[in-house]
């Protein structure tokens, strides 16, 4: 084992000269002491004191209740190993065949705290954590029912990390269920450190470029319950306070826990208002640039006559100009994400504020360049999944790039692309786009472009699974029948 | 991309419906006439006669050999060498349909888009849809179907008298 240094060993009962009758081995960095002191240095010691016969250590702690949840193991080294890595502490006893391992772990895990990336102004507050099994609990408490099956895996050969599978017996997608099944049984990881990591091994199979994500990271327990009661499911991985939700469809990516909060005309106002800023960070430095660089005459002519007085002293091109503005927003951006909160905010002031302000003033780029770079900062931000907003800003910058040359016929080739791109991709063999490019004429103005009052999507889309089609998540009462 | 070994079920006829169709339907009559001569409103049967003459092809394939595309069945029933070929005629017989359309459809590009040139429209737009006819099947009927609600609409409505 290399002789650790939190590896301790206690001799059983405190040997005095002679040889002792048990020996206890845990290691002290993930075991809890207060569990070893109570089960098996107590009963020791409480005999020590009333004089008792301690020469029967296997005895001694039998008596006391010895604990339950031990299991027997081989007496040898490897074995023992694995165990101790667990976090258990292993009896080995004079005398008897095997040695028993005692689960005392203790993981050095934070308490259950509010979202921090998948904000919502109403609903639960409880978000995952690192701890698999609290995040199970936080699920198995919202479903109750014997429908609810968690899988378990180990993967990694040297992590061995615990990996769980939730979904809802009935409802899922047994194709999907079974794809992941194999691949996660196929996976060959040394150290397996966050869920993204898993996934995109399991649907990129770790060599696409695909921007897009194809699974649906979240760390809200009510989002994923949502999702799994419409037959998808959860990957949820030990150490990782977010879990991976498969199928994954832009449509997904873009609903958030606030949407069915809401009520659903507000719902709807909020779900467009997400959309509008997508149109935005995808098209809009496209367009400056193809209005202000090769389609001078697509606008009225008073418009553009205020965009040359606003460029009036710019020393070079638009895309110049729109190439300056979008690396600084990127750079704020990164330098918002990565920094501490307590500077973030002034690294947003000064990047946002100052230097924009700045480089208006000094001629570098154009009033309304300034107005772009803020509507497209402030659209990209509106996305309810990070992964899918960065994939839409990439696309972006292609955009921009093929409106250069070619101004809105551009744009108009690379949408085309990248529409057909996304009908192309597919997310464990749900299309991406769905129901949109699978025409599921009702999923897709009942709960894609409209959030309709829940009455009126009572029953549960087949976007997902082919199971879920047609069953009910909303019974009616007699009478009550609204359509 | 299109890999030839994996591809799904191909139904090539509805693909040429689908991309002829809506685009001839809407343009007038008279468009037709004065862009490609009076007999050219016939057309529009030469390819129903061919989305016909296709979907038996289709299904004859289909009971022979399964769902696999007209291409790689040919390539089963002559030569293997067949199928590359006949991949690459689809593509040519794609451009030259795609070119046509487009340049049926009008000048969409030089009018809505400002191009002012419908020729290279009508050439960058036909490489365009060549490309892309390099997807497989399903990607481009997906594709078709989410152009059509998405963008069809813009284009009829851009083509209303009174827009």
């Amino acid at each position: 084992m290399g002789n650790p240094t939190d590896l301790t060993v206690h001799p059983l009962p405190p040997a005095k000269g002679t040889d002792p009758e048990a020996v206890l081995l845990y290691l002290s960095s993930i075991t809890d002491a207060s569990k070893i002191r109570e089960w098996f240095l107590q009963p020791v010691l409480s005999a020590l004191v009333h004089n008792q016969d301690i020469s029967d250590v296997a005895e001694l702690f039998v008596h006391h209740g010895f604990p339950v949840n031990g299991s027997t193991i081989e007496k040898k080294v490897s074995a023992i190993a694995l165990q101790l890595y667990e976090g258990k502490c292993v009896l080995l006893v004079n005398g008897q065949q095997k040695a028993v391992a005692v689960d005392v772990s203790q993981w050095h895990d934070r308490s259950v705290t509010a979202p921090e990336i998948e904000h919502s102004i109403i609903g639960p507050r409880d978000a995952f954590v690192e701890d698999i099994a609290a995040n199970v609990s936080m699920i198995r408490r919202r479903i109750r029912h014997e429908n609810l099956i968690v899988e378990s895996f180990e993967i990694g050969n040297k992590s061995r990390t615990q990996v769980n599978l939730v979904y809802m017996k009935g409802l899922v997608n047994h194709q999907v269920l079974e794809q992941l099944q194999q691949r996660l049984q196929a996976t060959n990881l040394d150290v397996l450190l966050d869920t993204t990591q898993l996934a995109d091994l399991i649907v990129n199979k770790g060599k696409s470029f695909n921007p897009f994500p194809l699974f649906q990271v979240t760390e809200r327990p009510d989002k994923v319950v949502a999702s799994i009661m419409e037959g998808r499911i959860l990957l949820l991985v030990d150490t990782t306070p977010t879990g991976a939700l498969f199928p994954a469809t832009v449509t997904a990516l873009y609903q958030t826990t606030d949407d069915y909060y809401f009520p659903a005309l507000s719902g709807t106002f909020i779900r467009i208002v997400r959309y509008v800023g997508l149109l935005i960070t995808l098209f809009l430095p496209g367009i400056y640039v193809s209005i202000t660089s090769v389609n001078y005459d697509v606008l009225r002519i008073q418009f553009m006559l205020a965009v040359a007085a606003s460029r009036e002293g710019v020393p070079y091109p638009a895309y110049i100009e729109v190439l300056i503005m979008m690396t600084l927003l990127e750079l704020i951006n990164e330098a918002t994400v990565r920094l501490p909160k307590v500077i973030g905010g002034t690294a947003t002031i000064v990047g946002g504020l100052i230097i924009g302000a700045s480089v208006a003033q000094s001629h570098l780029v154009g009033n309304i360049m300034i107005v772009i770079t803020g509507a497209v900062a402030i659209g990209s931000f509106t996305v309810a999944n990070y992964m899918i907003g960065v994939a839409w800003r990439i696309c972006s910058y292609a955009l921009a790039l093929l409106a250069i040359p070619w101004g809105l016929n551009g744009i108009a080739i690379g949408s085309a692309f990248i529409l057909l791109f996304l009908c192309h991709i597919k997310s464990l063999g749900v299309p991406y786009l769905s129901p949109l490019s699978t025409w599921q004429f009702k999923d897709f103005f009942k709960d894609m472009l409209f959030r309709l009052p829940l009455m009126l999507h009572a029953i549960r889309p087949s976007i997902y699974s082919q199971a879920a089609k047609g069953t009910k998540r909303l019974s009616l009462q007699e009478g009550e029948d609204t359509l | 991309m299109i890999r030839l070994s994996n591809e799904p079920k191909l139904h090539y006829p509805i693909l040429l419906f689908i991309t002829i169709l809506p685009l001839t339907a809407s343009r007038p009559v008279s468009v037709l006439v004065d862009a490609v001569g009076r007999n050219s409103v016939w057309f529009i049967f030469l390819i129903v006669l061919l989305v016909i003459a296709g979907t038996w092809m289709n299904l004859q394939i289909s009971r022979r050999h399964g769902n696999i595309s007209l291409m790689l069945a040919s390539g089963e029933i002559l030569f293997r060498w067949i199928t590359p070929v006949t991949y690459i005629l689809y593509a040519i017989l794609f451009f030259g349909v795609a070119s046509y359309t487009i340049a049926l459809g009008g000048d969409l590009s030089s009018r809505a888009l400002l191009f002012n040139d419908p020729r290279n429209a009508i050439l960058f737009y036909s490489i365009v849809s060549a490309c892309a006819a390099l997807f497989p099947i399903e990607t481009l009927l997906r594709y078709s179907q989410v152009v059509m609600i998405l963008v069809a609409p813009l284009f009829f409505w851009w083509h209303l008298p009174c827009s």
